[in-house]
């Protein structure tokens, strides 16, 4: 179920996320096409120590609001100890321009809320296993054709 | 049915008062075998009866059986119903007659009244546990009128009771790495019938037992000596191994003991540390093969002087470490330990904490150092956090110390933390101030105030925590305030956790906790916080099975440039989980709610909500065997829409872990299949997980690896499967310097403290001195490292039941130890027959009564009653028996001399009878002057 509060101005970006969520599946989907295809992915780790996070990330459309995929990544901690990590993924496009997904990696998962802007994405994940754990920003670049 | 208890007596005799006025289920009738049943106390309205009988009558007297089926031990509730030979119409005594000692519980002697059957009597039976299983005579009872009299006798049919106890012959056990020990324990049958019994061994992963699972035939009473040969893995230290003992599948009986198991042949810690050489090769989802090379030395270096360092060479693939750690091999930075009792140096890479508040987790190559005493401690830190990025830098110094002058502590600590990574910096100059208290209503107090300036800002932070720990209770809450949060070297700015975990009853435990964060300032947060609890109870129906339920709940809020996102999530899980003979099944349901939040407050202000339910199950079913576990797992989730989630996940697997022999040398085994469906890429859903592990000669193990895993994002012309093989050896490097000290432990057979012919070594004895270890050989010998002029301890854990030595602390230039093996010696005292009319035999009980070996040691004795005392545990040799009237208001003193007492290794020694005597009374009559 999807409860949306307007507080202010909110023509452009609630359009958006209207048109995308009760579109038909023929439609174009404007927002889950944004975002689909293979990334890069590039992660900071600030806390409880920090770390470099690099990989890959494979979007695919599931409808016009929701998607699903995998991370393959390998985070590298500031004590030298690198592990790998390959998950699934699924989310929900805001709007063409924002995306939330989860990822399911290492047994918890890491919740990540990003901006989209052409071919590349930027924004910030929260690691939710339970109690206080990771968070920090990620980038990711579009790799190949659209 | 027939249905036992054990219940008070009080509740019998409440049914005992209910009995006349109660219905019976059975009659006693001309049919000289008659169906009945018994039942429990418990359901005193449908009383008891008879389960068969037989009469044979006399022209004045009848006798019938009445036999009811009876546990060891147990309270059974007997009814014996007037036998119809007696008429209704005549009011009848009875005498119940006792043939078991205290077996009969209830009223023995009274009269039933006239009146239409059934009549009976009710009593109570207490089976004692001595009885055998089978047919046993347990009361006579007898109805009579005026006319004619009847005998019924009560024969109990005892079931079978199973009981074993098992035992160690010592309560600990040396073993030489890799080499098979023997673990030696006796059975004793404590039941009521002959037994067959297997003992199984429960072992940690990397042990093997070597023996098969014979049974073993315990007649009655009967204690057998048996032993289980058991291979120890590689590896040192201490650990602990349970036998359980099985009758027809079920487990009866069960004890544990702890191995020591000591590094090299010799069985002594004379050799050096260990060095570990590997090397490693992985071709996987990347371009090209990648290798490793890894160091690894751990041991003592020195007396009192240990070691632990590793280094490796970096993969050029960052992916390919999770390769080599599946061989054991992963990348580790270089690190070096050296630690002795009383300090510990780390150096290399390395992560620390100060305190709560002046700085957590510093990371960084460096070193650090810690000294301590009992009653104090130092500790100092220098990193640079110079790693993990292109761009890091800083430095990062603190230190701490620590007083601990007897009821509390006091602490203070000074940091000064500068750190650089990439975009990012953070600083912290912090003083901090705390103190604790270690028992103070039950727990534990800590607390710490710190100034902490950060970012041209300056604040005060404290924390305080409690906890308490009991056998049946852990309760521990804690909160701290840390301003400047992570940017800061804290955890958070602020944090608020409780757990709370208690045994209510044997089978019933309750478990709590709560937590709360909130974190403000870090680099891509503005703010983040953090909560959560949860509530659960875990419930064991029997010894096999359990049911746990658990509601938890947590979520979090973040705040970014681009708006705010949180999550929530609310579960409730019950866990069913139920163990029977080799099977283990375990079964979970769970039903949350999921909410996803989003506020955007770029152009406008939108707040969104998507909220969605879940239900999830999953399985797991076990089979152990002998060498192996094999498993079944299942798992389905079904999400509703809303959040985003996939609707359906599902996954079902197999499970293999073994340690079989291949050519005499175990192999270690772990294999995984597993089907994941609903997700993304149905169609490469297969993740497929296995290894192999061979221990070679010369200490060296390779290792080799396959694992497939379906969301790897695989590299141009490269597939998702990851191979890797590994190759280790251990090799065993010199001491540096010291001799130690060598010496023997004997069988003190004789027990005068010098070794004599005839008196051998005394092998697996433990000997230790800090962190040294060393174990006697077959011959006794012993080589113990550390400073020769320090003492040393006999573990007398280590010595068979029934030995001991002389002390356990030995002396520096101890060189033979001598074991004693122990004997009871019990004093009985007694008054003179002549003596005993002006004497109170309460006398005897402030006698002192002593014995002194041949070397003038004296013994002291324990009294076990007014005129018995006891030598509990004394070595062999010749005693004389001293006894000191010097308390006693009536000078007394022993009829006769005492002879001297012999006690012999492996004899019981008879009871010492020592009769007194008061002084001799002298008549005089002073008439005469006399």
């Amino acid at each position: 179920m999807i409860r949306v509060a307007l507080s202010l101005r909110g023509g452009a970006v609630l359009a958006a996320l209207v048109v995308s969520g009760c579109s038909s599946p023929t439609a174009s989907c404007e927002g889950t096409s944004a975002v689909s295809g293979q990334w890069s992915y590039r992660a900071t780790r600030e806390s409880p120590v920090q770390g470099t996070i690099s990989g890959s990330l494979v979007i695919e459309s599931r409808n016009c609001v929701d998607v699903q995929g995998v991370m393959d990544v390998v985070e590298v901690l500031s004590t030298g100890e690198a592990r790998r990590m390959a998950g699934t993924i699924s989310g929900t496009v805001i709007d063409s321009t924002l995306v939330r997904f989860e990822a399911v990696l290492g047994g918890g998962s890491r919740e990540h809320f990003a901006r989209i802007d052409g071919d590349s994405l930027a924004g910030t994940w929260v690691e939710t296993t339970g109690g206080p754990s990771g968070s920090g920003p990620f980038t990711g670049h579009r790799q190949g054709a659209r | 049915m027939a249905r036992r208890s054990r219940l008070p007596l009080t509740v019998v005799a409440v049914v005992l008062l209910l009995a006349p006025n109660a219905k019976l289920d059975a009659q006693v009738g001309r049919n000289p075998v008659i169906d009945a049943t018994t039942s429990s106390v418990a359901a005193p309205r449908r009383l008891p009866v008879v389960v068969a009988m037989r009469e044979s009558t006399t022209v004045r007297a009848a006798t019938s059986v009445v036999v009811v089926s009876v546990s060891s031990n147990a309270l059974t509730v007997v009814s014996v119903p007037v036998p119809e030979s007696i008429p209704a119409s005549d009011a009848v005594d009875y005498v119940v007659s006792p043939l078991l000692g205290g077996a009969v519980v209830g009223q023995l002697t009274g009269s039933v009244g006239a009146g239409a059957a059934p009549r009976a009597i009710v009593f109570a039976l207490r089976a004692p546990r001595r009885l055998l299983a089978g047919p046993v005579d347990v009361a006579r009872v007898r109805f009579s009128t005026a006319s004619r009299s009847a005998d019924i006798s009560v024969v109990a049919n005892v079931a079978q009771a199973r009981g074993v106890t098992i035992s160690f012959a010592s309560k600990l056990v040396a073993a030489s790495a890799g080499a098979p020990v023997r673990i030696g324990y006796r059975l004793t049958n404590t039941g009521n019938a002959p037994d067959t019994v297997t003992v199984q061994a429960v072992v940690p992963p990397g042990w093997r037992v070597l023996d098969a699972l014979d049974p073993i035939p315990l007649q009655l009473r009967e204690s057998v000596d048996r032993g289980m040969n058991i291979l120890p893995p590689h590896s040192q230290g201490v650990t602990t191994l349970r036998l359980v003992v099985l009758s027809r599948g079920q487990p009866i009986a069960e004890a544990s003991i702890d191995v020591l198991v000591a590094g090299g042949a010799a069985m002594t810690t004379t050799a050096g540390p260990t060095l570990r050489v590997g090397i490693a090769a992985a071709v996987g989802p990347w371009a090209g093969a990648s290798t490793i090379q890894s160091l690894e030395l751990q041991g003592p270096i020195a007396d009192g002087l240990t070691i632990r360092a590793r280094s490796s060479s970096t993969p050029a693939q960052d992916a390919a470490n999770y390769a080599f750690s599946r061989a054991g091999l992963g990348s580790a930075p270089f690190a070096l330990q050296l630690a002795s009792s009383r300090w510990r140096l780390d150096a290399g890479t390395l992560g620390t904490t100060v305190s709560d508040l002046s700085g957590v987790n510093l990371v960084g190559r460096g070193a650090s150092f810690v000294i301590s005493s009992p009653r104090w401690s130092a500790t100092g830190v220098a990193v640079n956090p110079d790693i993990g990025f292109l761009n890091a830098g800083g430095s990062l110094r603190a230190s701490r110390l620590e007083f601990t002058p007897g009821m509390f502590s006091l602490n203070t600590a000074l940091s000064r933390l500068r750190e650089t990574r990439g975009t990012t910096a953070r600083a912290l100059d912090a003083w901090s101030l705390g103190g604790g208290v270690p028992d103070l209503l039950g727990g534990r107090w800590d607390a710490e105030l710190a100034h902490r300036q950060y970012d041209g800002e300056s604040a005060p932070g404290w924390s305080a925590s409690y906890a308490r720990r009991t056998p049946d209770e852990t309760f521990d809450v804690r909160y701290v305030h840390a301003p400047g949060g992570t940017r800061a070297f804290a955890r958070a700015v602020n944090e608020f956790s409780v757990n709370a975990n208690r045994k209510l009853t044997p089978r019933l435990h309750l478990t709590g906790n709560a937590w709360r964060s909130s974190d403000q300032g870090a680099e891509s947060l503005n703010t983040l916080s953090m909560e959560g609890w949860s509530l659960g109870a875990r419930v064991a129906l029997d010894d096999r099975m359990q049911v746990a339920v658990t509601a938890h709940q947590n979520g979090f809020g973040a705040s970014t440039n681009l708006g705010e996102f949180g999550s929530a999530e609310r579960v409730v899980d019950a866990t069913l989980e139920a163990r029977r003979g080799a099977y283990t099944a375990q079964f979970t349901a769970n039903v949350a709610s999921l909410e996803r939040r989003t506020t955007l407050s770029d152009t406008a202000t939108i707040s969104i909500t998507q909220t969605a339910p879940r239900v999830g199950t999953r399985g797991l079913i076990a089979f152990a065997m002998k060498d192996a576990t094999i498993a079944v797992t299942g798992q389905y989730d079904r999400t509703g829409p809303g959040v985003g989630a996939a609707p359906v996940q599902w996954s079902y697997g197999l499970r293999f872990d073994g340690r079989p022999e291949l050519v005499g040398q175990p192999v270690r085994v772990d294999a995984s299949i597993e089907r994941i469906g609903g997700a993304f890429g149905a169609a490469r859903s297969l993740m497929i997980r296995t290894g192999v592990e061979v221990d070679l000669p010369w200490r060296t193990t390779i290792r080799m690896s396959a694992e497939r895993n379906p969301y790897v994002v695989p590299g141009a012309s490269a597939s998702d499967w990851t191979y890797v093989i590994g190759v280790a050896r251990a090799l065993a490097l010199p001491r540096l310097g010291g001799s130690g000290t060598r010496g023997v432990v004997y069988r003190d057979v004789n027990g005068n403290g010098r070794r004599e012919s005839g008196e051998p070594g005394f092998p697996g004895v433990t000997l230790r001195r800090g962190a040294n270890v060393a174990v006697t050989d077959n011959r006794g010998a012993f080589v113990l490292m550390g400073n020769p002029r320090d003492h040393y301890e006999v573990d007398a854990r280590s010595l068979p039941l029934g030995w001991i030595s002389s002390s356990t602390v030995v002396r520096a230039e101890t060189r033979l130890i001598g074991a004693m093996s122990v004997s009871p010696l019990e004093v009985e005292l007694a008054l003179d027959e002549a003596d005993s009319a002006r004497v109170s035999p309460d006398q005897l009980a402030d006698l002192v009564v002593t014995v002194r070996d041949s070397t003038g040691r004296e013994w002291m004795s324990r009294r076990l009653s007014n005129t018995r005392v006891v030598f509990d545990a004394i070595p062999p040799g010749t005693y004389t028996v001293v006894v000191d009237a010097s308390a006693v208001n009536e000078p007394l003193r022993p009829t006769s001399e005492l002879r001297p007492v012999v006690v012999s290794t492996g004899r019981v020694t008879p009871p010492i009878r020592v009769v007194m005597r008061a002084r001799t009374l002298r008549f005089s009559n002073p008439r005469r002057g006399q």
